[in-house]
């Protein structure tokens, strides 16, 4: 990761609170992370670490209450997303930034046909174009995506899981957006339709020149796609570093257990490998470092102030008090 | 489409076929004697009977349904009241106007005011629109139409003097029946059409909408508004229908000739001719109506006429 | 979806600009159909017309009226209109009179016990100008006898004309008083306009039919048309406004605003309560009186005195007789508005006797009533008071007042239709032991049969269920004599056997502006409006 002006997206303490029945949820606990003009990002961690939370609060589409930012930056070359304007956003989402979500079948809009829905996005970003227009450049993404011209017309209920999730692609990449958010893409399909799905996204990105983020659970999708890694753990960024360095030198206990997680083919073992105990409740966080609880190497200092986020090898860094390679869990 | 419309238009005919051979046998049923209604107390039982005989309620059922249904349905003969002899048709055909106009603009006015409240209420859920719109409906359900007609009258006719209070003379004459029906189901309406609208705001598709950089008001007109339309037009088919029957009480408030007025003097005074022919004239306006409601759910709802038309095509080739 | 926020759209701006142009329409066209008179009154006075000095008077009737052809069912509601519309061959001065006067008939006579000779003025002619002639009134009475609305024209055997201006008449009974039913009661209008339209023939009225709405209003103009000279013209025939226009009220409250705010002059058959606003000390009392007539209609008060019953124990029925406190009925139930009853029949009605006005008839008194109650076989039953639907709160009342001499009383309304069948005991399917029961009439003794002729009911017993012959007997007696013995002989028996009372007689209330007076009521006791005093109005 380079400290230069090439960077594209930069987020800074990023901070973002869920308020119901006065409880607060803290989902996001100053995150910081920076991605440059045609690199990909993957964000990688369980359910609920806040990983959605991050890629909606980068599109400003999370709902007002009970959610709320509570502090932070994001930088999109050099402009601050969080102090622009209703109007100007609406200018962003769709046209610079597009997002990609998990659930295929409930994403598109069941009343209207798939080849309009691709077009609504083309006018907005492209006011000058015209109906027709507009029809032939959603016709071209449909194409782009695999799916024949003459299905234009049809509803989403014709439509397979799979291809719906391409509808969504060829919707999300018709404006040539510069930063393309990835939310579980694949996570929904089975897995001879996740790997033809992956695959296209990596073209469409290599066509275009996309910046990306891609929000996993699933490691192998990690090393298919992205080129840097951030392991997200009760909102925080634990482990940062290229691709490379995650996978061959892990120095966060966590990212040590997740890896160590995957079940291997060639290796026969009684019970597959968890990592012990539970995520930690989001409106009662552990002090000190949010993994204390479940972490075998955890020691006194551990449980008290704010761990700082060090670089442990050039370009990787770490949030832990005691980093250390190839540990077990 | 074309063939499914056809198919439930002849659908239709052994529904009111149905409908007026349960009406004749209901009627025959009821205690209640026409022919002595008629005479009044004064006759004797041997005048009742010439009556009933002159009237030809002596001969066996199956003999006066098949008689009634050949002049119904081959001749649209649907006979004279046993008052008077003015042909039943006719009076239908002048009252029947005068009812679906209340009830269809009362349809309308509870659209146009329902809707918008709704929406408004649901995109601001828990602020001011919203309880405005739970008080409103709470009274709207709780207060009769009669209450609501007493109100109008007194307030327009009685101390402003704008608008007449009874009559058909004028079309002005409408406006006030046409408001107490309207808001009484528009405050069901409103209700329904908040709850339908709080669901679907909710949805994936509606994120997606949003993260295309759709304005907020098009998102809830043009994403939202048809997917939550679907149970509020359930909702208003049933309105209209009540409309019909609930004219009843706003026509005689109003003193408007139409169908519930009819029907109901008939009723009292087993005028069978009269009950029967409304009814089949009253079952087969309903059962347009219903149709038209599902033509409508075809007409918003992609995946309904999917199901309308049998294809639902679908194609898995990946 | 652009289309549908289009049509949405489109219709808002209809419904906007229609209530926009509401109140500038007021006056829109004077088109013969519309009484420019009602629309436009804007609370006040008398609206008036097209042509200055023309007297226009609008009529409130109580309910609605669809029908106004000649043969129809009699409908109380509608009376204004076909007194307006229709005449019969002779009238009388009223309800009790049984002294005929002539109208479209000249005069009549017996020419054997059941045949009449009947001759009609030579230059009666409708309202369009056809000439009446026997051939007419015979061709009259035949249809009305074939539709069978009116029980009386049963007794015609035949009727022929015997030359252009007489007829005959035979009945199959020798009753004067059936004759001067049929003589009263039949309209009269020319064959050829009623074949060319039955339901809105003609009639010999000075009024015309110009325009109608059925179910909402029916305009009649004065043509200058009438067949009869000014001073052989009867009271009920005098046509004293130009144009009337009836208007179909059916809820009461809004004829109180109609009358209110001007939209009509004259309301017939008002409610009581109602019409105390416009009376004496009413909250509308300026510019309105209130014209109050004893109607031949009265409610009485019958028992079951078949073996099911225990009513059918004479002590108990005079305990409970005794009991019912009528001044409070009508106070309460009426407003004031009707006199308590001192026979079954309203004291209107032709036969009944002055005297019975003096007498005790069953005057409230607790005490008889717990004399008579301690010498009857009631142990605490409960018993069966019941009535049809209109009755709802004079049986409350009378179920308080039965409660207070220690008889415990439940009660059931029916609807009317239902409460025709229900109403006879003995048939096994009724359970009341005692019920109330409305009855109009215009004899003393029509009323009476009503109630106690075995030939109406099914039975073949009176309504009561009634096993006693000499109370059928008495009745007969009296309906074929009309001799004022025999009616006293009759009403004398009903009471001392308290089989049933007279609990009041309602009278009919009429509203009207100021400046009409001596409302006209005919031979039947209905309001012929414009047979009125217009001499003062606008």
């Amino acid at each position: 990761m380079s400290e230069n002006k090439n960077r594209f997206l930069s987020v800074e303490d990023l901070v973002v609170e869920y308020t119901s029945d006065g409880e607060v949820v803290h989902a996001v606990n100053g995150v910081s992370f920076h991605l440059e003009k045609g690199k990909t990002l993957g964000l990688v961690g369980e359910t609920g670490a806040g990983k959605t939370t991050i890629a909606k609060a980068i599109m400003r589409i999370l709902q007002e209450p009970p959610a709320s930012i509570k502090g932070g930056k994001i930088l999109l070359d050099g402009v601050d997303l969080l102090k622009l304007d209703k109007k100007e956003m609406y200018g962003i989402r769709g046209g610079k930034i597009s997002m990609i979500f998990q659930d295929p079948m409930t994403s598109l809009n069941p009343v209207h046909k798939v080849g309009e829905q691709i077009a609504e996005v083309v006018r907005i970003h492209n006011p000058e174009m015209n109906k027709a227009q507009a029809r032939q450049r959603a016709v071209e993404m449909l194409e782009r995506v695999g799916i024949p011209a003459e299905r234009y017309s049809e509803y989403p209920h014709q439509f397979s899981g799979g291809m719906k999730q391409r509808v969504v692609i060829a919707m999300a990449l018709a404006c040539n957006p510069e930063l393309l958010l990835a939310d579980e893409p694949t996570s929904a399909l089975d897995v001879t339709i996740q790997a033809e799905v992956l695959a296209m996204i990596k073209k469409l990105r290599d066509e275009f020149d996309t910046a990306m983020i891609m929000i996993t659970h699933d490691l192998g999708i990690v090393a298919q796609v992205c080129d840097d890694v951030a392991i997200v753990y009760a909102g925080e960024i634990v482990e940062y570093g290229t691709k490379e360095e995650i996978y061959t030198h892990r120095f966060h206990p966590y990212t040590a257990g997740l890896f160590g997680a995957i079940p291997q083919l060639d290796v026969r073992v009684e019970r597959l490998s968890a990592i012990k105990g539970l995520p930690p409740d989001p409106t009662n966080l552990p002090e000190g470092c949010h993994f204390h609880p479940r972490c075998p190497y955890a020691t006194e200092e551990c449980k008290k102030g704010k761990i700082p986020f060090a670089q442990v090898r050039p370009g990787h860094f770490c949030r832990c008090v005691h980093p250390e390679e190839g540990r077990i869990m | 489409m074309v063939k499914y419309t056809v198919k439930r238009l002849l659908l239709m005919i052994p529904v009111v076929l149905g409908v007026t051979i349960l009406i004749f046998l209901l009627l025959s049923l009821v205690p209640g004697d026409p022919a002595k209604l008629v005479l009044g107390n004064e006759a004797t039982v041997e005048m009742v009977e010439m009556k009933r005989s002159e009237m030809g309620l002596d001969k066996p059922l199956i003999v006066r349904m098949l008689t009634y249904m050949k002049d119904v349905f081959l001749r649209l003969d649907f006979g004279t009241s046993y008052y008077n002899t003015t042909p039943i048709i006719n009076e239908i055909t002048a009252r029947l106007p005068r009812t679906m106009t209340i009830a269809g603009f009362g349809i309308l006015l509870t659209t146009i005011l329902g809707i918008p409240l709704g929406i408004l209420a649901a995109v601001n859920q828990n602020g001011i629109p919203d309880r405005i719109c739970m008080i409103l409906s709470m009274i709207g359900v709780a207060l009769p139409e009669f209450c609501v007609a007493m109100v109008l009258v007194t307030i327009f006719s009685s101390k402003l003097g704008w608008l007449p209070p009874y009559g058909v003379k004028t079309w002005t004459c409408y406006i006030m029946p046409v408001i107490a029906v309207g808001l009484n189901s528009m405050a069901g309406l409103a209700r329904n059409c908040r709850n339908c609208t709080l669901e679907a705001i909710r949805s994936d598709y509606v994120t997606t909408a949003r993260s295309k950089g759709v304005k907020e008001w098009k998102v809830i007109l043009h994403h939202v508004l048809p997917n939550s339309l679907i149970p509020v037009v359930t909702s208003l088919g049933t309105s209209f229908a009540n409309m019909m029957g609930g004219a009843i009480v706003i026509e005689n408030v109003f003193s408007i000739p139409g169908m519930g007025q009819y029907i109901v003097t008939a009723i009292n005074s087993r005028d069978y001719n009269v009950i029967q022919g409304s009814v089949i004239v009253l079952a087969i306006i309903f059962s347009l109506i219903i149709l038209l409601i599902d033509l409508i759910y075809a007409y918003i709802d992609p995946r309904i006429k999917a199901q309308y038309v049998g294809t639902g095509r679908r194609k898995k080739t990946q | 979806m652009k289309r549908k926020v289009l049509s949405v759209l489109l219709a808002a701006v209809m419904t906007l600009s229609l209530a926009a142009c509401g109140s500038t329409a007021a006056t829109d066209g004077q088109s013969t159909d519309t009484a420019a008179a009602a629309e436009d009154s804007t609370g006040g006075e008398a609206s008036d017309e097209t042509v200055s000095g023309e007297k226009v008077v609008n009529v409130g009737l109580g309910g609605s009226v669809t029908d106004v052809s000649p043969y129809k069912a009699p409908d109380v509601i509608g009376y204004p209109i076909q007194f307006t519309m229709y005449e019969t061959l002779f009238t009388t001065s009223g309800v009790s009179s049984q002294e005929t006067l002539p109208v479209v008939g000249k005069s009549w006579e017996w020419i054997d016990d059941t045949t009449v000779s009947i001759e009609i003025f030579d230059y009666v002619h409708d309202v369009d100008g056809n000439p009446i002639t026997a051939a007419d009134v015979v061709f009259d009475y035949e249809t009305q006898k074939a539709a069978a609305t009116q029980t009386d024209t049963a007794y015609i055997e035949s009727v022929t004309a015997t030359g252009d201006y007489t007829l005959e008449l035979k009945l199959t009974e020798a009753s004067e008083s059936t004759l001067i039913k049929l003589l009263t009661h039949v309209n009269i209008v020319n064959q050829a306009a009623y074949e060319a339209d039955p339901e809105t023939t003609p009639g010999t009225t000075a009024y015309k039919l110009t325009s109608y709405t059925s179910g909402s209003e029916f305009v009649y103009e004065k043509t200058g048309n009438y067949w009869q000279t000014e001073e052989l013209t009867v009271y009920s025939s005098q046509a004293n406004v130009d144009k009337v226009v009836f208007q179909c009220i059916p809820e009461k409250t809004q004829m109180t605003i109609a009358l209110e705010t001007g939209e009509i002059q004259m309301a017939v058959g008002v409610d009581g309560m109602e019409a105390l606003r416009f009376d004496e000390g009413g909250e509308n009392e300026e510019g309105f009186t209130v014209d109050s007539n004893s109607g031949s209609f009265s409610n009485t008060f019958i028992f079951n005195v078949t073996e099911d019953s225990l009513c059918k124990d004479e002590n108990l029925r005079k305990a409970i007789l005794y009991g019912i406190d009528r001044d409070a009925i009508v106070s309460i139930i009426l407003s004031g508005a009707g006199v308590v009853a001192k026979d079954m029949a309203s004291d209107q009605l032709a036969g009944y006797n002055e005297e019975w006005l003096n007498e005790d008839y069953y005057s409230y008194d607790a005490d008889k009533a717990a004399e008579f109650l301690a010498q009857s076989s009631y142990n605490g039953e409960t018993l069966r008071l019941e009535s049809d639907s209109s009755n709802g709160a004079l049986l409350e009342l009378i179920q308080t007042q039965l409660g207070a001499i220690g008889i415990k009383v439940e009660i059931q309304t029916f609807e009317n239709a239902l409460w025709q069948e229900e109403k006879v005991a003995g048939t096994g399917e009724s359970n009341w032991d005692m019920c109330v029961d409305g009855v109009g009439g215009s004899l003393v003794t029509n009323t009476w049969k009503v109630k106690f002729n075995p030939d109406n009911f099914s039975t073949g017993l009176p309504q009561n269920g009634s096993t006693d012959t000499e109370l059928v007997d008495l009745l007969l007696q009296a309906a074929s004599t009309q001799d004022p013995a025999d009616l006293d002989a009759f009403h004398d028996y009903v009471v001392d056997n308290a089989y049933a009372i007279g609990l009041y007689a309602p009278a009919d209330k009429c509203v009207t502006v100021d400046t009409i007076s001596d409302i006209c009521y005919n031979h039947m006791g209905y309001v012929v409006p414009c047979a009125s005093n217009f001499d003062a109005y606008q």
